[in-house]
């Protein structure tokens, strides 16, 4: 495989480009789509191709196909390039890094890949069972299966060459409840990039279907939520998500210049027991050992103490900025360039007790999972929730029915007034132009009344 | 592609090979996307890209087992083994004692969604818009992102039953999106984007609206909890009515339980003043083509007619388990590797009121866009989302911007209480939708 990209960076070289990096793939992936006891699609892809990004002139170009044609998409993105370049005053710029050359391997006990179809579908046939027999009330269960293996290739004009194993296992479930006339439903997301198949040794259907029917139950036994601002305390997966959007995207160097954390770096954006971090933890989800421009994947203090301290950046944004390349360039397939994005993102541990978290709050909510969230580049963030629970006189006390959270991170951060002692993470994908696999997480947060606001209806 | 076959020849020898090697159906659906794109950040162009996605899936039916199969090798020999494959993953899969068939042929309509002068366009001409619109904003703000992309799509589909086409349809992808700068920050991000099927791009149509707006948000008011008047853009009603209405209206979600408009035909679901067509036959429409993701006809399909429901979409698999048509709603999602039943465009009939006349209230706010309408509740129609960008409406007239404003409504409920329809009408990515004023919202803000 490196031969034939080879031959794409002499073409770009040949041609004038200042950098020309090839990118390659070669993917297997299973995907198997599963309903009430049916399989609704069984579907297997190779996905090969390769991706070709020269920088011409200051400006980037790129173009993308088959590995056959790799000269031709070279020449094809050098003249995209050159075409573009005239109408730029600033030239883009890269970062010096250090070309690696490596291979790397993923240590599966069960690739996915060598599992039968039968047995991935023997599996959902269990969960879907456990699921449906959880309570009369679940009406409808999707489930979905999707694994992937093979290699991913980079070469470029600096002499980075590196061969990256890739591999996931990803479960999806979407459980549907009805009373009275009332439907309602519940959502979940697990997966790895770390382990194979053995990842459902611990990740069991019991433990996802116990899961699954307890949120679809809470959810047609819940209570309507008030509305307004009230103290909280966010449990883990929320948490995480709250890194994500709150200020998770906000340090993607590409937006922080256009938002409401642009030239906040060194100054206070939290309160003092306040520190996120963006880091490509082993055994994370979507941490890798180089990202898709060879760099390798590095932690970032985004807050450290309650201070802006980090972006995260690809090489053109840490020249743009100066600040230091830390991995986070990643392409969803070969079809995409690559973009800053985030690893898996996370509010540190403090030194609160659980006990003394729900303390003192006479009456406000605990958010215990998530259903997606977003970020604007004014700092307004919204999570929507689908498991909360009131907090009466410091303790949990009735569920109630799902909503979102929302507020405006540059204010919010400031209320956060309470953090636990346990750090948990949770899987997902984000959608920023592109999928990628993320993780986020952190300990239980609370905030003052002020810092949340509850979208309820009561 | 070899010796000159066509996608509809290599299609053929795939299904040919299946009926061979001993599959009861088969199906090869050859697609090709090329596109190119002019990028622009921070103010400038920063890229030119052209992505060519093509590739065959190919699906077979063993014993009522089904499984697809989707390569980018397209080659004879590639085609060959994926149909091998497909078989012997439908020999390990699931029976379906619900399975029917494949469909058979349609009579496909004429759409014409073919534009040469866009298929023609070079990078050249792309880069022209995105530089005018950069061009016509003043320096208080930042274009974070602005494109020009062309895409030409075309696709085959060929079966057993004896189906054979194929159709092409050209699109242009016009937009910006941009902040304003504030003393203590940033506005919310206004974007407009233009969804075309014949090139005729307008950078001044993209860049002035954004510069009013925000320049209209500067002005800051706020907002207050309770039951408002709400005129609901319709870029932001895309948005909620796709995470909530248009699943409800899924062949497969009203059979499995999961639509509260199940067994609701016939009845009023929303105001008179809403009509609502899947139309995948419309010209402007985005996903307008001869045929759907397995080569049944698209169609315009009444969903709703002065608030009556009156049906909903279906692919072939929904459609024959239910006794009912295809509506040509089959969609292959690539990045998924899902085939389901998806909207076309969904169209709103416009009604008689101007945008003036909209806002001609006393109090009210006019939004437009949501945050976080993908964590709505598609099957209870439940939604809770933050307006950004947004204004207070006092007295007829545009007050000012609000931050940390949210709507927490239910979708059901909300089409009951329109107030007035818009005369005029934006494509959009999934639908073609006029402005909605709707009563009795619930805002809430802290």
């Amino acid at each position: 495989m490196f031969e034939i990209m080879e031959k794409g960076i002499a073409t770009g070289v040949q041609q004038g480009a200042q950098y020309v990096e090839v990118r390659a793939e070669n993917v297997q992936t299973t995907m198997i789509g599963y309903s009430d006891g049916r399989v609704d699609n069984l579907n297997a892809k190779v996905r090969s191709g390769v991706a070709c990004r020269v920088l011409y002139n200051g400006t980037w170009g790129f173009a993308c196909g088959t590995i056959d044609d790799v000269e031709s998409l070279v020449k094809k993105a050098c003249s995209l390039a050159q075409t573009a370049s005239p109408y730029r005053k600033e030239k883009i710029q890269l970062q010096e890094v250090e070309p690696y050359q490596d291979e790397t391997k993923k240590q599966f006990k069960t690739p996915p890949h060598e599992v039968s179809f039968e047995e991935k579908i023997s599996r959902l046939d269990n969960l879907c069972t456990l699921i449906q027999k959880y309570d009369a009330r679940i009406k409808a269960v999707s489930l979905k299966y999707t694994d992937s293996h093979g290699f991913k290739y980079l070469v470029t004009s600096e002499g980075t060459r590196i061969a990256q194993e890739t591999g996931s296992v990803y479960n999806y479930c979407w459980v549907t409840g009805k009373e009275n006339g009332v439907l309602t439903a519940a959502r979940d997301g697990i997966g790895s990039t770390e382990q194979g198949f053995e990842y459902f040794e611990t990740e069991t259907e019991q433990k996802i279907a116990e899961r699954m029917g307890r949120r679809v139950v809470l959810q047609l036994e819940g209570k309507t939520p008030k509305k307004g601002s009230f103290p909280c305390v966010l449990g883990h997966r929320v948490v995480g998500v709250l890194a994500h959007e709150a200020l998770g995207h906000l340090a993607e160097a590409d937006l922080t210049l256009n938002s409401s954390f642009n030239g906040k770096l060194g100054k206070k954006v939290a309160s003092d027991n306040v520190t996120m971090v963006d880091a490509p933890i082993k055994g994370t989800f979507g941490a890798s050992k180089y990202d898709d421009e060879g760099v390798l994947m590095q932690r970032v203090d985004i807050i450290k103490e309650g201070v802006f301290t980090g972006l995260l950046t690809d090489r053109e944004y840490a020249h743009r900025t100066g600040l230091p390349v830390c991995g986070s360039a990643r392409a969803e397939n070969f079809l995409h360039p690559p973009l800053i994005r985030m690893r898996n993102t996370f509010f540190d541990k403090g030194d609160h007790s659980n006990e003394e978290l729900f303390e003192g709050i006479d009456f406000g909510y605990y958010c215990v999972d998530f259903r997606g969230g977003e970020a604007q580049l004014n700092s307004s963030f919204q999570i929507g929730i689908q498991e909360a629970f009131e907090i009466r006189n410091g303790e949990i006390q009735d569920p109630i029915k799902d909503l979102s959270i929302s507020g405006i991170a540059t204010e919010a951060l400031f209320l956060i007034e309470g953090i636990g002692k346990e750090l948990e993470f949770e899987e997902g994908f984000c959608g920023k132009g592109q999928r990628a696999a993320v993780s986020s997480g952190g300990p239980l947060v609370r905030f003052k009344e002020g810092g949340i606001l509850f979208g309820g209806r009561g | 592609m070899e010796g000159g076959d066509s996608m509809i020849d290599l299609c053929s020898y795939a299904v040919s090979v299946g009926e061979k090697s001993g599959a009861d159906e088969i199906e090869a659906v050859w697609v090709k996307d090329v596109s190119m794109r002019i990028e622009a950040e921070l103010g400038e162009i920063s890229k030119a890209a052209m992505t060519r996605n093509e590739g065959v899936r190919i699906q077979v039916i063993k014993d009522k087992a089904v499984s697809s199969v989707f390569t980018y090798q397209m080659d004879k020999g590639s085609l060959k083994k994926a149909v091998e494959k497909a078989l012997a993953a439908a020999a390990a899969s699931k029976k379906d004692e619900h399975w029917d068939s494949l469909p058979y042929p349609g009579k496909y309509p004429h759409v014409k969604v073919w534009d040469s002068a866009m298929a023609d366009a070079s990078s050249e001409d792309l880069m022209e818009p995105v530089a005018e619109m950069l061009r016509l904003v003043p320096d208080d703000i930042s274009v974070f992102l602005a494109l020009n992309e062309v895409y030409l799509r075309e696709k085959a589909c060929v079966n057993s039953n004896g189906i054979e086409h194929e159709d092409r349809g050209t699109l242009d992808v016009v937009g910006m999106a941009a902040v304003g700068r504030l003393e203590d920050g940033v506005t919310p991000a206004f974007e407009k984007v233009f969804f075309m099927r014949e090139y005729t791009p307008d950078p001044q149509k993209i860049a002035e609206p954004i510069i009013d707006e925000i320049n209209l948000f500067k002005r800051r008011e706020t907002a207050s909890s309770g039951r408002s008047q709400v005129i609901i853009s319709p870029q932001a009603l895309e948005a909620l009515l796709h995470f909530t209405l248009f699943t409800s209206v899924s062949g497969e979600n009203v059979i499995r339980g999961k639509s509260l408009l199940a067994g609701k035909e016939g009845e009023k679901v929303a105001s008179s003043q809403f009509t609502l067509h899947d139309n995948g036959i419309i010209p402007q429409g985005t996903a307008s083509r001869e045929m759907d993701d397995e080569g049944v006809p698209r169609q315009d399909t009444c969903l709703i007619e002065e608030g009556i429901l009156h049906g909903f979409i279906w692919n072939n698999y929904w459609a024959k388990r239910t006794g009912v048509s295809s509506t040509g709603n089959a969609y292959y999602d690539d990045q998924t590797d899902e085939l389901s039943i998806r909207e076309t465009t969904m169209v709103v009939t416009p009604g008689d009121y101007t945008k003036e006349e909209l806002l001609n209230v006393k109090d009210g706010y006019y939004v437009l866009s949501f945050q976080g309408a993908h964590g709505s509740n598609p099957e209870s129609g439940d939604f809770s989302v933050v307006c950004t960008p947004a204004y207070r409406i006092r007295n007829g007239e545009i007050a000012g911007g609000v931050v940390g404003m949210m709507l927490s409504d239910n979708v059901f409920s909300l089409l009951q209480k329109i107030d007035a329809v818009g005369c005029d009408v934006k494509v959009g990515e999934l639908s073609i939708l006029p402005c909605i004023r709707f009563t009795d919202v619930n805002v809430v803000t802290k």
